[in-house]
């Protein structure tokens, strides 16, 4: 096969290609939203009863620790 | 007297030829670059060393009988050893951020415009006298713009396997140099006030989602494309039984024994292909191009689709984060992430581009399944 007989191949190659690696992952995109509709609410973010303390700390602590689990935790999920 | 010339033509110094010498030092090179430069090491040493081996005259380690014949034989030439790593991979894989925003998935999509222009590129590089890829050695170049190891150790070994050891060589070269090829090409396609934009936090994902996510891949994939699934198969299984959580210990010994001892065979295969007159042509030279081609392209590609998608999109989107969308798991997305704090020294992007991150991973099997599908 020639150069530009293969250049013309090769630029085939790369439309096509890039038309359907687009298609399938946008297929995939809906597939997963679908997924989120009928599998994602089951698991709301579960809210753990706070454990009454004992400990003494000021409001703003408490709030900012707090603050920083629910950051840590959804950050860690 | 006639004893010693005996003695003396079965000593490597007598058999040594040229080249073979030279490929011990390229595989010396490859054990420096993993062991001062740390390179990826995991692969680089055993590359490196298997270079060494494959090329003591008189051995015989790559001829029927020696035993880096039979590694190769065994592992690469059946395809077993990268399918055994991507299951590993998909082990160890979270593909909690790509669920919470699926969009992402574009991004993995328009890095793979890398590959294919690589690919078109192997095929021009026919006008300089010396070269002359045929488009199967041009898709197995090209593949080497997915930046994943793996499936370009597939591919080369199903399209081009002659030139497997200069791919492989780019592939894992390349991915090292992730940090040093990207930030340069993110930084020239962005703003400075680009760099800033902060993302939405990630919605919580699901358990039941995770579980379904690779099944629903795979499914997909049996559909429009069979031709990827012993790549996506292997890497939803892998993915199916971390998250199912009833099998933790084959979970744990795909992500952890299992990919360690299919890499060290992996790594010796492939430095068994470094012979001298495989290795040293111009085409291996022509190979290291395309491949730093390959993946400052996708990087771009990457980063522009972003930029697209942040015009159109009422929530707002980090272009840097179109970096990720080349594969090269975690550490594109470790390089966004540090792109971004110098930006913006408050704005952690690492959860946000691991969604485009393993949406690479995907897309570059994908990719390498149309390649398979059309020109194998």
């Amino acid at each position: 096969m020639s150069v530009s007989e293969l250049l013309y191949e090769a630029a085939i190659l790369m439309v096509v290609g890039m038309v359907v690696v687009f298609i399938f992952l946008t297929l995939l995109i809906f597939a997963t939203k679908l997924l989120s509709k009928f599998a994602g609410q089951e698991e709301a973010p579960v809210n753990n009863p706070v454990q009454p303390s004992n400990l003494n700390a000021p409001a703003p602590v408490i709030a900012a620790i707090s603050a920083a689990i629910h950051q840590y935790k959804q950050n860690n999920k | 007297m006639e004893g010693l010339q005996t003695l003396w033509a079965s000593t490597a110094l007598a058999n040594f030829e040229i080249g073979q010498i030279v490929m011990m030092l390229v595989g010396g090179l490859l054990l420096f670059l993993a062991i001062k430069k740390g390179f990826e090491p995991l692969l680089l040493l055993p590359i490196g060393f298997g270079a060494v081996l494959a090329n003591i005259p008189l051995a015989g380690f790559t001829e029927p009988g020696g035993v880096l014949y039979y590694i190769y034989y065994v592992g690469i030439e059946t395809g077993v050893f990268p399918l055994l790593i991507f299951m590993g991979v998909g082990a160890m894989t979270d593909f909690g951020a790509l669920i919470a925003n699926p969009r992402m998935l574009f991004l993995g999509a328009a890095a793979q415009f890398g590959i294919f222009a690589t690919l078109f590129g192997a095929i021009a590089l026919n006008l300089v006298p010396g070269f002359d890829f045929s488009l199967k050695d041009a898709s197995a170049i090209a593949i080497i713009g997915g930046a994943d190891g793996p499936t370009a150790i597939f591919l080369a070994s199903k399209l081009a396997p002659d030139l497997l050891g200069a791919i492989a060589v780019a592939a894992y070269s390349y991915m090292a140099l992730v940090p040093i090829i990207q930030p340069p090409i993110m930084k020239a396609l962005t703003t400075p006030e680009e760099r800033k934009i902060k993302m939405e936090q990630l919605r919580q994902v699901s358990k039941k989602e995770k579980i379904l996510f690779p099944l629903a891949v795979l499914f997909l994939t049996i559909l429009f494309l069979p031709a990827a699934t012993p790549l996506v198969g292997m890497f939803c299984l892998g993915n199916l039984m971390k998250e199912s959580g009833v099998v933790d210990r084959l979970s744990n010994t795909a992500q952890n024994e299992l990919i360690n001892i299919v890499t060290i065979f992996l790594g010796l295969a492939v430095g068994s292909k470094l012979s001298a007159d495989q290795f040293l042509t111009i085409e291996t030279l022509g190979i290291l191009g395309l491949g730093a081609v390959a993946f400052s392209i996708g990087t771009g590609t990457g980063v522009l689709m972003a930029k697209l998608m942040s015009k159109f999109s009422d929530k707002p989107i980090n272009p840097l984060l179109g970096a990720a969308g080349v594969s090269a798991v975690p550490m594109a997305a470790r390089v966004v992430n540090k792109v971004g704090l110098e930006a913006n020294p408050h704005n952690f992007l690492l959860m946000h581009a691991m969604g485009p991150n393993v949406a690479g991973v995907l897309g570059s099997a994908v990719a390498a399944g149309i390649l398979l599908a059309l020109v194998g």
